[in-house]
């Protein structure tokens, strides 16, 4: 890694900030709520409930209170934390997958048609087109859909709605880093040399991309981390009893009269989270992309 | 300026702001009543202000059966027959009723001079058109099945087949007889103890001459009957008003002037309007105001709680595994305490019968399903999946999932305890959140929801209405089943028919208790809880009738006009008070 | 040579256009045929009979195969206006000319979709430009006084408030905004749109202020770093040099620069809140496209759901079109780009 990266991602502000909040947040979630004694799926009867079956506010045995059902909410903010965490990553990983490997393609063959004489396409056009269809597709239907064909909504269905519908921002990127790679006199030299296109793609571009796709990856994840909460928000997200924080804001919401703690926790959570990754974004940006060499 | 005092300033005036806001935050605290309640005669007058969460589609009788749009109907039209304050079924539009001992025919004599709301008179021909109307095969009716055991339905409603195979409908209901201006025969082709109650329903109810004979969609927005009440305007998703129909044939009433209804108000809006004395009367509240309401000793003379109108269940199929064996349906129904389940909400309050208590045949003494940890072991012992709670070993190997619509108090709150209190035996749930006509899809479905929530709200205050679409054999289908635990059971059917055909109360009533300790003995249903209403309204309001047969009835209310003229100033100044209080920039 | 490749270029551009459109109205079609679920079912409500709700279904031709519905969606979709304009089958179509378009009628709201979607379409419109509004006036403002007053505390302040602003999901600033603003001072209405124009007025202020403030925030922050490479520029030292005072250097010099990005940046955002931020009109019931597309979606709504898609990728697709032919046509390296 080069050392002046280095040097100024240390002396970034936001970066040292943003490190921290992130490495709370792996810390909490790697270590969960087993460790605080708290079950996440437990309703208290007794300690959580006040005269009139409402929810306890911070006391005690619960410390910030309990949900509309009596479980520590303690516990399920540090539970929320993981799958927040999980989903975040993975689905940003699948995002940047995608994208990049559609960006590269696309990039790639920009201009140029592949195939037989009778048959020629253009993968550029294709792709692109597809990103034209795909930003206008309804995301709502898109969401019910994977749900129903795969039966119910679980991990698995919102990280691959999560990250089959956000490669398109990276696919541009990439397409046009590896446009200007693709130029570059060294490359052509070793194409005309007879290296094949894949080792191309890997040897030349990827590097020159991977700054970017870092920092890419970083801001997504915060993208993630919002995008589940609001499909949370709309009960397209996990189903209960899973403590997700879009979830947790939910119900929260309901509940903003009477007992708004239950919205502060969640609330307060997505919000460092997410400022946290932007930090860290922001932060690796300055290290590895840093203002002067972008134009 | 030296920077320090720029960034003193800043600060101050960023915390004067903060403090501005914390103290408003802080008058935070119920209203109480607008004015007080006196006694007296009824007075004449004055537009009531109602409001509802939700938007009504339809004001047109033979086609309009939701929940928001019944009270409507309720004001605008008059159904032959309607329930009295005490439960019985009395004539209404009609003056006199008679019923012929075989039950096979009723006769209606009318009220003599009764104008529809554009004028012209009521007679019986209007009746049978208005009949034939909502029944006429291309009306998109939800209901004309409730009415087939009218002479000739078939005929005119399914069509019959001719020799070319072509579907053939006859031109006129046979089973509905003019006979004279005021006077009207329905036949029936079987007794039918369900005909009475179902034609407490508005979807026969008379409709103007300018509804014509067959339903059209237009018509919707000109909806006029014969009711206490004319539609004056309908402001599409906003607002309808409604006006005394001065020819109403009961003398004195209305004694409204008119009622305004805003739609698509939330409730947390209409409690503030409720609060400021802009809405009468408050029914749509969140959990956290009915707790305050109901705990407030200024508050509690002027609510009452509506006896619950629906039942509400987990259904256990009885087809599918694991429950298809009834010692696990039985272990699942001990396992759970619905009465820690409901607690989380205050206006659900557990159940011990099919029966909700606004149906005629609840029984308040009923013993149901109870809680018995140690019972529903020893059947889980019984079933062949003996479980040890110590060491959580044992109990049903394989999770099941519980089918739920989204949104519902069900799914949020009482489901994941349930989750809870079945592991303690055994019984590991999953929970399946899909929208709600996802939800009626697939748990209507054969073979494809092992268990899931199961609600039943009445049509008509019968305990026919209740067993019979959800647990009868005849309401098992392949794609379309209500009945969605699949429960045949030989007895339960041979009672519900008998009992369909009944026409002694008492011998009714006897059978439809036998129904209700099957169900709980064979447990298609783990019975959960009912749902009900708190009503509130405001002092001045009088007659407000809340019983279980009726929704909103406000066909005979009236308001003290002193009381709540007098409002008006005293609350607008205190609240003026306030507010300038906490703005003094706006005093300058 | 040039103009006429030109022309080609365009008619290619506006045929894929529609090719496009009527891609994405065929999968969801089919798509939305394929979810579990009975529209008949949810019209009648699930106390219907079964046997009542079969007629309900042959009323709606819901019982015929996916690919007759299918033909019969799309032939009627545009059609030609016949002899009888008012007859019963023309009941939903709205005519242009001598073209009717007819997208049917929907089960749940029984009125024509076109009819339903024109109420809805304005609201969005309004609550859009609203947002757009509270976005460049806070943001760019913001951003250009931080730009220039760099590292003071005003420019702190500013980058704080706006990471905070981009990394809060704009719901809870929402839900903040109602209950600070609606619930506890009870300055404005919580949500809905209100009946009379000045409730209209009144109800648009906090939806606008929640998707203008997560905006804002996007805004200060390109805003900030466009201005501060635009005042490092030599043109404004060297109006600084001839003795243009600072606030003049900052608008009349630097801000016109820093236009261009901050208008396609606006342009973008302008297309997204078209397309019905659907969180934030759930939230305040706002009835616009959004919440109409959710409440079709979740009643199955057919009719709804194919208008609704039909006029967003339309939309889409054709402002997607714009852009590329604006870039044609502005583009330096082309020939009519230089000619512009």
């Amino acid at each position: 890694m080069d050392p002046r990266a280095l040097a100024r991602f240390r002396t970034h502000r936001g970066a040292i900030v943003g490190t921290a909040i992130v490495g709370s947040l792996v810390i909490m979630a790697a270590l969960g709520p087993a460790v605080l004694g708290l079950d996440p799926m437990t309703s208290d009867f007794t300690a959580g409930s006040g005269a009139e079956g409402e929810p306890v506010g911070p006391s005690a045995a619960h410390w910030l209170g309990t949900d509309a059902i009596y479980r520590d909410q303690l516990a399920r903010l540090v539970y929320g934390a993981r799958l927040s965490l999980a989903i975040g990553v993975a689905a940003s990983a699948l995002s940047l997958f995608i994208g990049t490997i559609a960006g590269m393609a696309a990039g790639y063959w920009e201009g140029r048609t592949v195939g037989p004489a009778p048959l020629r396409i253009s993968p550029d056009g294709i792709i692109m087109r597809l990103v034209d269809i795909g930003l206008c597709f309804p995301f709502l239907i898109l969401v019910m859909a994977i749900g129903a064909a795969l039966d119910e909504t679980t991990v698995w269905t919102v990280l691959i709605v999560l990250g089959s519908t956000s490669w398109l921002g990276t696919a541009r990127i990439v397409r046009s880093q590896t446009m200007r790679v693709r130029d570059l006199d060294f490359v052509t030299a070793s194409r005309a040399l007879g290296a094949r296109t894949p080792l191309v793609l890997v040897r030349h571009v990827i590097p020159n991309v991977a700054g970017t796709l870092i920092v890419l990856g970083t801001i997504s994840v915060a993208q993630m981390i919002l995008a589940e909460s609001a499909l949370s928000y709309l009960n397209l997200g996990l189903p209960p009893p899973t403590p997700s924080w879009g979830h947790m804001l939910l119900e929260g919401q309901r509940y903003f009269a009477g007992a708004p703690w239950l919205l502060a926790a969640p609330a307060g959570a997505i919000v460092l989270a997410v400022m946290g990754f932007n930090l860290l974004g922001e932060g690796l940006r300055e290290a590895l992309d840093p203002r002067e060499s972008r134009t | 300026m030296i920077r320090g005092c720029r960034l003193r300033r800043t600060w101050a005036r960023a915390g004067m702001v903060a403090s501005m806001l914390l103290s408003a935050a802080g008058c935070e605290g119920l209203q109480g009543p607008v004015g007080e309640r006196r006694e007296g005669p009824p007075q004449r007058g004055g537009t009531l202000e109602l409001a509802n969460y939700g938007d009504v589609r339809a004001l047109d009788p033979a086609v309009s059966f939701d929940q928001v749009a019944i009270p409507f109907l309720q004001l605008i039209f008059t159904p032959l027959v309607d329930y009295d304050k005490h439960g019985h079924i009395v004539p209404l539009l009609a003056q006199s009723l008679e019923m012929s001992p075989d039950g096979l025919h009723y006769a209606f004599r009318l009220r003599e001079g009764v104008l529809f709301h554009d004028g012209q008179e009521l007679t019986a021909g209007d009746v049978k058109r208005s009949i034939e109307r909502a029944l006429d095969h291309e009306t998109p009716c939800p209901a004309p099945s409730f009415y087939a055991s009218i002479a000739g339905y078939e005929g005119f409603h399914d069509g019959i087949k001719d020799a070319a195979g072509k579907l053939v409908f006859a031109p006129h209901l046979e089973g509905v007889v003019i006979e004279g201006r005021y006077a009207l025969r329905i036949d029936l082709s079987e007794p039918d103890a369900t005909f009475l109650p179902a034609l407490t329903l508005y979807f026969l109810a008379p409709v103007c001459p300018s509804a014509g004979s067959k339903y059209a969609r237009d018509w919707n927005n000109r909806a006029c009957g014969s009711g206490p009440f004319r539609l004056e305007s309908w402001s599409a998703s906003r607002e309808i008003v409604l006006r005394r129909h001065d020819g109403y044939f009961e003398p004195g009433l209305p004694y409204l002037d008119g009622i305004r209804w805003s739609l698509l108000v939330p409730p947390l809006s209409q409690r503030f309007k409720f609060e400021k004395g802009e809405l009468d009367h408050l029914r749509q509240m969140h959990a956290h105001d009915l707790r305050t309401y109901r705990s407030d000793p200024r508050w509690q003379p002027f609510g009452q709680w509506e006896p619950a109108k629906g039942v509400e269940a987990v259904f256990l199929n009885t087809r599918m595994k694991p429950f298809d064996n009834v010692e696990l349906r039985r272990a699942f129904a001990a396992a759970v305490d619905w009465k820690r389940v409901v607690a989380a909400r205050p206006d659900t309050v557990a159940a011990t019968q099919v029966l909700p208590p606004a149906v005629t045949g609840h029984d308040a003494a009923f013993a149901g399903q109870t809680y018995d940890p140690k019972r529903a072991l020893a059947h889980m012992n019984r079933a062949g999946f003996p479980f040890d709670p110590a060491t959580g070993r044992g109990g049903y190997p394989d999770p099941f999932t519980f089918v739920v619509p989204t949104d519902t108090a069900v799914a949020e709150a009482f489901a994941p305890i349930l989750q809870q209190q079945l592991a303690k035996v055994g019984l590991r749930m999953r929970i399946k959140q899909v929208s709600y006509t996802a939800y009626l899809a697939e748990t209507s479905q054969r073979n494809r929801a092992a268990l899931g929530y199961q609600g039943w709200t009445m049509d008509f205050p019968d305990a026919s209405d209740f067993f019979e679409p959800t647990l009868s054999s005849e309401a098992i289908q392949d794609e379309e089943s209500q009945n969605r635990a699949f429960f045949s059971d030989g007895e339960l059917d041979a009672l519900l028919k008998r009992a369909h055909r009944e026409l002694d109360p008492a011998a009714r009533g006897a059978m439809y208790k036998r129904c209700e300790e099957i169900v709980r003995d064979q447990v298609p249903w783990s019975i959960g809880f009912y749902s009900r209403w708190y009503e509130l309204t405001q002092p001045y309001v009088h007659n407000y009738a809340v019983d279980g047969k009726h929704t909103e009835d406000v066909r005979a209310v009236w308001i003290d006009a002193v009381v709540r003229g007098g409002k008006l100033t005293a609350l607008g100044s205190k609240k003026g008070d306030r507010m300038a209080a906490l703005r003094p920039w706006g005093r300058r | 040579m040039g103009a006429a490749l030109t022309m080609v270029r365009i008619v290619v551009r506006l045929g894929w256009a529609i090719f496009s459109i009527w891609a994405v109205v065929t999968l969801a079609f089919f798509l939305n045929h394929g979810l579990p679920s009975d529209p008949a079912r949810a019209v009648a409500g699930p106390q219907a009979r079964p046997a009542d709700v079969a007629r309900i279904r042959t009323q709606f031709g819901l019982d015929r195969s996916v690919w007759t519905q299918y033909r019969l969606f799309a032939g009627r979709l545009v059609h030609r206006a016949s002899a009888e304009p008012n007859a019963k089958a023309h009941a939903s179509c709205e005519s242009f000319g001598p073209l009717h378009l007819d997208l049917g009628t929907s089960y749940q709201r029984r009125k024509p979709v076109f009819r339903v979607i024109a109420d809805r379409f304005p609201r969005t419109l309004h609550l859009a430009l609203a947002a757009l509004v509270v976005q460049l006036v806070i943001g760019v403002a913001a951003g250009v006084i931080a730009a220039a007053r760099r590292r003071s505390l005003w420019d702190r302040g500013t980058m704080t408030m706006s990471l905070v602003g981009i990394s809060a999901p704009t719901f809870l600033v929402g839900i903040l905004l109602q209950y600070v603003i609606a619930y506890r001072l009870r300055w404005l209405p919580l949500d809905g749109y209100g009946t009379t124009s000045s409730e209209h007025v009144a109800s648009i202020v906090l939806p606008a202020l929640t998707l203008g403030i997560v905006g804002a925030a996007y805004f200060a922050r390109l805003a900030r770093s466009e201005m501060i490479e635009v005042l490092g520029m030599d043109f404004v030292r060297t109006a600084r040099a001839k003795g243009v005072g600072p606030v003049g250097v900052v608008v009349r010099h630097a801000l016109r620069n820093a236009l261009l990005p901050l208008v396609t940046a606006l342009g973008l955002d302008f297309g997204v809140l078209m397309g019905g931020a659907v969180v934030t009109e759930k939230l305040f019931r706002w009835p616009g496209m959004g919440q109409l597309s959710v409440d079709a979606v979740f009643d199955r709504d057919a009719p709804v759901i194919l208008g609704v898609v039909i006029l967003t990728s339309s939309m889409i697709i054709l402002a997607n079109l714009l852009v590329d032919l604006s870039y044609a046509l502005l583009d330096p390296r082309t020939k009519a780009g230089r000619a512009g």
